[in-house]
């Protein structure tokens, strides 16, 4: 991203990126010792529509800036 | 375990749409149409959009377009789409100095909740792009149709339609079907659980129909050379070329020519501008108009309403003709697909290249624009003077059509394009058929199988039963690449019936007291062994590729809240994709067996295909 705010709306993400990265890394962890667990755990996390709302504008972003090039 | 089946688990437990049918009645329902893309794809929306509601016209829409898409389309936007809603994040926006993350959120947060407030019972994403897929996702509504997200942050597409454009529409040239019948399939599935009786056989002749316009002047052109992008439009030499040879053309003194663009038009292409405005001073200054960059968009509308024919490339120009029932002529080249762009309605013209690099994507890279070439100015006019010169077109079945054409038109240009006229079959959908001569080795096998798809999707989907003659195939080459195919179907069918196979283990396992996780494991394993084989496949057999690609993403949003529901769904689906393959295969069967007596005769190569005759048959 080469503006201030498309530099911005990556930092937040990256920093719920983080977050999430801890809590799939812990949920990694019950699944190994879980077998009769059968699903992916590696999927990113996006329940929260905070994080949604960044996906949505960062994509936009890109796509506007794409756009108009 | 396959990763397409745990995916899946993963996220039906929050997203179970197709499964909740708590729909309200018809004509209490509030629909949110996404589309984000282009002019023309706005355009497309909205005559979809318009025949739906000519139906059922108590449903309530709302519109949720990109403000410098849609905006210039207000006023016709306003006429079906109770409320509009503009995505206002244009490039400039984002420069802004004082713009921070937290104003840019609140704006979205407002831009949102305005929108809830109108309790939509379902959200359409029409627009198959990233943006559009979390846009949708972050609208609350009971039903979703069109590209979303799961929790999980993977795509889930609801509707067989949009499972159609995703797998068939955005992966190369094999749609049979017109965006707006695309368009109008999926918004009629948000309805059809209720109208189970044909209720998608929307009535599209009698929109049209009720169309009258009593302003046109039938000698004016509307002529549009210009398109979105470098690829989809020819240089302006070839425009100036074909206008000379209109004006000068002495049977054609009774028409004038009205040129229209965008001021962007005006500024990018001077040398055209100047060209126009010398031939205007100097000679044709009554029959040859220049208003490129003068008309907004509404008079723009006007312009093209009050005409009797719109000459340009695939832009929103034709799409804008086609709502007001103005008949077209386009000139399809680059990434262009005409099945999919030709202006909607009867009796519009599209000519395309024959280069066999045609049709390419917009990434495509390209220096030389061969296909250009195809499609000559020559060859537009020859056409033009052909069609005006036609008395009445539509009392005209498709076989004299082609002879007057052949005789009209030299057969040099005829070589290197193909000409299309539109129709609507018995399903109301619009169909292309071919009326020039000259048999097209390199697309013949894919116009047959797009026949063969328009078939069988249109029956699986809507349950339409369309009659088309078999082919008749008279080249050897052709004959010998459907029996390849044949061998092709056999694979995927053995494939089909692998996945039929584990599956049903699968279900065994989960029906014992105590299943073995190793075997279940297992089972997963080859499963997604056997959707990769398909994959593979396509590269060998590219005209089963809608075939293969569909049933793979039907494959990757498998129904079902826990993994049995899953494995379920995943026999069913290997079930359904061998019955296709089926129907192909006969298909083919019966399209060999007809021309084998061909291979007994005389070497008579060059034929028309029979498939091009249905138009007067329906």
């Amino acid at each position: 991203m080469n503006t201030k705010i498309g530099d911005e709306i990556l930092n937040a993400i990256n920093s719920i990126k983080e977050i999430k990265q801890k809590n799939i890394n812990l949920h990694l962890k019950t699944c190994t010792n879980d077998s009769n667990h059968i699903r992916s755990c590696n999927s990113e996390d996006v329940s929260d529509p905070e994080y949604l709302e960044l996906l949505f504008l960062a994509s936009l972003y890109d796509e506007e800036i794409k756009e108009s090039d | 375990m396959n990763s397409s089946l745990h995916h899946k688990d993963t996220y039906f437990e929050e997203q179970s749409f197709q499964d909740l049918v708590d729909l309200k009645a018809e004509d209490q329902k509030t629909i949110a149409i996404i589309q984000i893309s282009r002019m023309g794809d706005v355009l497309q929306t909205i005559l979809a959009t318009k025949i739906f509601k000519s139906s059922f016209p108590n449903t309530n829409f709302i519109f949720i377009g990109r403000i410098q898409f849609a905006k210039p389309f207000e006023f016709i936007l306003k006429e079906t789409f109770n409320h509009i809603y503009y995505v206002n994040f244009p490039k400039h926006y984002w420069n802004l100095n004082d713009l921070t993350l937290d104003k840019l959120k609140s704006k979205l947060k407002l831009f949102l909740s305005s929108i809830e407030e109108h309790n939509i019972d379902s959200v359409v994403n029409l627009t198959f792009s990233k943006s559009s897929s979390y846009l949708a996702t972050l609208i609350s509504s009971k039903h979703k149709f069109g590209l979303i997200r799961n929790s999980s942050n993977n795509l889930l597409i609801g509707g067989k339609w949009s499972k159609f454009v995703y797998s068939n529409v955005m992966t190369g040239d094999f749609s049979p079907f017109n965006l707006v019948d695309v368009f109008k399939n999926i918004l009629t599935e948000t309805i059809e659980e209720q109208n189970s009786n044909n209720s998608h056989q929307l009535k599209t002749n009698n929109f049209f129909q009720s169309i009258s316009n009593t302003n046109i002047n039938q000698y004016k052109i509307i002529v549009h050379p210009f398109a979105s992008h470098s690829k989809k439009f020819w240089k302006s030499s070839y425009w100036q070329q074909l206008i000379k040879m209109l004006l000068e053309d002495e049977h054609l003194s009774i028409y004038s020519f009205v040129v229209v663009g965008s001021l962007n038009d005006k500024k990018n292409y001077l040398e055209f501008n100047n060209f126009l405005d010398n031939y205007i001073t100097n000679t044709f200054s009554n029959r040859l108009i220049n208003k490129i960059g003068i008309l907004d968009m509404q008079e723009l509308s006007d312009e093209i309403n009050t005409s009797s024919l719109f000459l340009g490339h695939d832009s929103m120009g034709g799409h804008l003709a086609a709502i007001h029932k103005v008949p077209t002529i386009t000139i399809s080249i680059g990434s262009v697909r005409a099945h999919e762009t030709t202006p909607y309605g009867e009796n519009n013209f599209n000519l395309v290249p024959k280069t066999t690099c045609f049709p390419c994507f917009p990434d495509t890279p390209c220096s030389n624009y061969i296909c250009h070439l195809d499609v000559s100015p020559e060859l537009i006019f020859y056409f033009v003077h052909a069609l005006l010169s036609l008395e009445n077109l539509e009392s005209n079945e498709i076989k004299t059509l082609y002879s007057y054409f052949t005789q009209k038109i030299p057969s040099t240009y005829l070589k290197t394009s193909n000409i299309y006229q539109s129709y609507f079959s018995n399903n109301g959908m619009q169909t292309l058929s071919l009326v020039n001569t000259e048999i097209d080795f390199r697309t013949e096998t894919l116009n047959i199988f797009k026949n063969f798809y328009n078939i069988l999707w249109s029956f699986l989907f809507n349950d339409d039963d369309i009659t088309s003659p078999i082919p008749e195939i008279k080249c050897k080459k052709i004959f010998n690449e459907l029996k390849e195919y044949l061998i092709g179907l056999k694979y995927v069918s053995d494939v089909n019936s692998f996945g039929e196979k584990y599956s049903l283990l699968l279900l065994e396992e989960f029906e014992i007291a105590t299943p073995n996780i190793a075997v279940i494991k297992e089972y997963s394993k080859k499963i997604q062994e056997i959707d990769k084989l398909a994959l593979d496949l396509k590269f060998k057999y590219p005209m089963l590729s809608p075939l293969i690609d569909y049933y793979h993403v039907c494959k990757g949003n498998l129904k079902g809240n826990n993994i049995i529901q899953m494995a379920t769904s995943s026999l069913l689906n290997f079930k359904e994709a061998k019955y296709s393959v089926n129907i192909l295969k006969e298909f083919i069967e019966k399209t060999l067996d007809r021309s084998r007596k061909n291979f007994y005769s005389e070497n008579n190569w060059i034929i028309r295909p029979e498939i091009n005759s249905t138009r007067s048959e329906s």
